[in-house]
């Protein structure tokens, strides 16, 4: 109601600034995410010296509109090219690019925008109708929680090793062992840095996502380079009826596990979107299909890390506890304004607040309208033949990665991580249980151990804890079912 | 015989980060995990799974056995242009200082051009001047991204 109110009272030129603020966010915002390396962070803050001069409103829908965009633009790249442009999107890949190779380009696309509305849909009604009674229940994790939820993002390994189960789980330990590159969390310590202090800060997943995924993909490509990708027509399909039925399943769980993700600080898009993806194969009648271009399998991450782009913002207007990087932007962004979130924002700033939500319900809206305009693009351009993709792949790699902080290091490491992924693809190691690996290896280290000095080192500490223990407990159940299936087939 | 290799490559990398874990420094603040903790139990892990799969490797071998294995593959035939676009990638790393991003780009996308099209010269040129400078517009003027001018002009 407070929205309605506010429409009615604002202006024609008003309202034009709020819709111009989301679509153009959203369409800066899917540029930027699908470009391998300019993360939704980056996106946001080139963005963020623009708002200095607009009215508060407008410019934080800019901002989050951006943050929307970017989140959705991840997945383009990671169906067409094999390569997440997001981290969150590393789980569209797996059915979204079998997909594409299939010749299904255009209806990945389509699942994957439809999914992407469903799931910001979804996000923002949480985020209008229930940012009170859920940024409660933020406030519940303690480190014993945050190291369960860590501990039940590992148990998604299990699903994820098509073929041989050790080679999964050897690739998911590779990727535990590259989260300890780096600062030690508790004593400070540098660890397997070899001095380099490009590396006190760890491995950014995303240069070993783009190493392992883009570098793998294009060295392999390039063996047989004169063919072309085989979409007859650069038009989008959006999802029938009978199909958005099919969906709706993944879907809901995608938006389910998004919320609870989403309004925990930290926890991000990258844990809710391979969960709901397990928990999709999981409870879909054809769990044979996924890993070969399900389109369950793109509906469910993709609806769970658009979720969690609205309801990632709950913590941080309820308590200005920022969960990302881009959320930190934002918070800048309100600062910047003069608005300090906290629960008395909602009291204090209600029309900005207010803006905030109308301005994200345009920017949903022109998700649909925007992706629609860009995606037939990007289809046309994967359609050229792939000695020329392979060759500006290579080129937008290295300088998308470079670009993140003009580091010589990364581009190493990403070509570094591509020559891995040669030898890990030829040993027919997976490369999902890695990534996963990689980016919950700092969340379970740092929790457990912050969680040891608070009990003296006492492990019961794990099992008083009730968050802790129901993660813990769901971990060990999917771990059971996932192995139950393996062995049942 | 691709889980023994797989077994092996495994003990390489967990030999390489035990012996790299070993030089991680112990501070006087250190809890009772420290900083070892966890890579000690990650070395443990791998090691186990490295030894089944070098165990698994080697009973799947003497299965095998009698088997003939598929003809020899002309590896530098069909490797030939992976490894040479493999070996660019790291060139062009070692030239983006020097010679600036416009240049190490634009002999980027001509060599790998060149390596994987029938195209002719000129038209390689054209496409790489174009993509090369289009890039730097994007990501420099758009993006607002530092790419290396280079120090030998």
């Amino acid at each position: 109601m407070d929205i309605l109110n506010l429409i009615i009272s604002l202006n024609g030129f008003e309202i034009f600034w709020i819709v111009m603020a989301a679509w153009f966010g959203v369409a800066w915002g899917i540029l930027g995410g699908a470009i391998p390396g300019i993360s939704p962070s980056i996106t946001m803050a080139l963005i963020l010296p623009l708002t200095y001069t607009f009215d508060p409103g407008v410019a934080i829908v800019l901002l989050a509109a951006t943050y929307i965009g970017a989140e959705y633009g991840g997945s383009i790249p990671a169906i067409l090219i094999n390569t997440p442009g997001t981290n969150a999107a590393a789980a569209t890949v797996i059915d979204g690019y079998p997909m594409n190779k299939s010749g299904h380009g255009p209806k990945a696309l389509g699942i994957s925008l439809y999914s992407g509305l469903i799931g910001g849909f979804i996000g923002l009604s949480v985020l209008i109708l229930f940012t009170k009674p859920l940024s409660q229940f933020a406030l519940q994790f303690t480190p014993m929680s945050y190291f369960g939820i860590g501990i039940l993002g590992l148990s998604v390994i299990v699903s994820l090793s098509k073929g041989s189960l050790l080679k999964g789980l050897a690739s998911g330990c590779i990727g535990l062992m590259l989260a300890s590159i780096g600062t030690d969390p508790v004593t400070g310590v540098s660890r397997f840095t070899f001095g380099s202090p490009d590396l006190l800060e760890g491995i950014k997943p995303i240069i070993v996502m783009v190493g392992l995924f883009a570098i793998t993909e294009v060295i392999n490509q390039s063996a047989d380079p004169l063919k072309i990708f085989t979409i007859n027509n650069a038009k989008i399909h959006f999802p029938n009826i009978k199909e958005k039925l099919l969906l709706t399943k993944s879907q809901l769980i995608g938006s389910f596990i998004g919320t609870i993700e989403g309004i925990i600080p930290g926890a991000g898009g990258t844990i809710a979107s391979f969960l709901s993806y397990n928990e999709a194969k999981r409870w879909s009648s054809k769990p044979e299909l996924f890993g070969q271009g399900s389109p369950e399998g793109i509906a469910a991450p993709e609806s769970a890390n658009n979720t969690v782009a609205c309801t990632a913002l709950i913590p941080v207007l309820s308590f200005g506890i920022p969960g990302s990087n881009s959320a930190a932007i934002l918070l800048g962004g309100l600062l910047i304004h003069g608005i300090t979130p906290g629960p008395t924002v909602f009291t204090e700033n209600p029309d900005t607040i207010n803006t905030l939500y109308f301005g994200l319900i345009m920017a949903i809206i022109g998700l649909y309208f925007i992706g629609r305009l860009i995606l037939p693009i990007c289809l046309w351009i994967v359609n050229k033949p792939r000695f020329i993709l392979i060759s500006f792949i290579y080129l937008t790699v290295f300088t998308g990665i470079f670009s993140i902080d003009s580091s010589h290091t990364d581009v190493f490491l990403v070509i570094i991580f591509g020559t891995f992924g040669l030898v890990l693809n030829y040993f027919k190691f997976p490369f999902l249980p890695l990534i996963l690996g990689l980016v919950l290896g700092y969340l379970i280290e740092s929790n457990l151990r912050r969680s040891l000095v608070l009990s003296d080192g006492s492990y019961s500490i794990f099992f008083t804890d009730k968050l802790c223990l129901l993660f813990i407990t769901m971990g060990a159940l999917f771990v059971t079912t996932a192995l139950f299936r393996k062995v049942k087939s | 015989m691709k889980d023994l290799g797989a077994g092996i490559t495994l003990l390489i990398i967990l030999g390489a980060y035990y012996v790299a874990s070993t030089t991680i420094q112990i501070s006087f603040l250190s809890d009772d995990f420290g900083p070892t903790g966890l890579p000690d139990i990650y070395t443990s892990i791998l090691l186990i799974i490295s030894l089944l799969l070098i165990g698994t490797g080697i009973i799947k071998i003497n299965r095998a056995k009698g088997v003939k294995l598929s003809s020899k593959i002309d590896w530098l035939r069909q490797f030939k242009k992976p490894l040479l676009l493999l070996f660019s990638g790291f060139a062009y790393i070692f030239l983006l200082n020097p010679i600036g991003y416009l240049l190490a780009s634009f002999l980027l996308l001509t060599t790998s051009l060149f390596l994987l099209s029938n195209l002719n010269i000129n038209k390689i040129i054209l496409i790489a001047s174009v993509g090369s400078l289009s890039y730097w517009l994007i990501f420099s003027q758009i993006f607002n991204a530092q790419l290396p001018v280079g120090w030998i002009y």
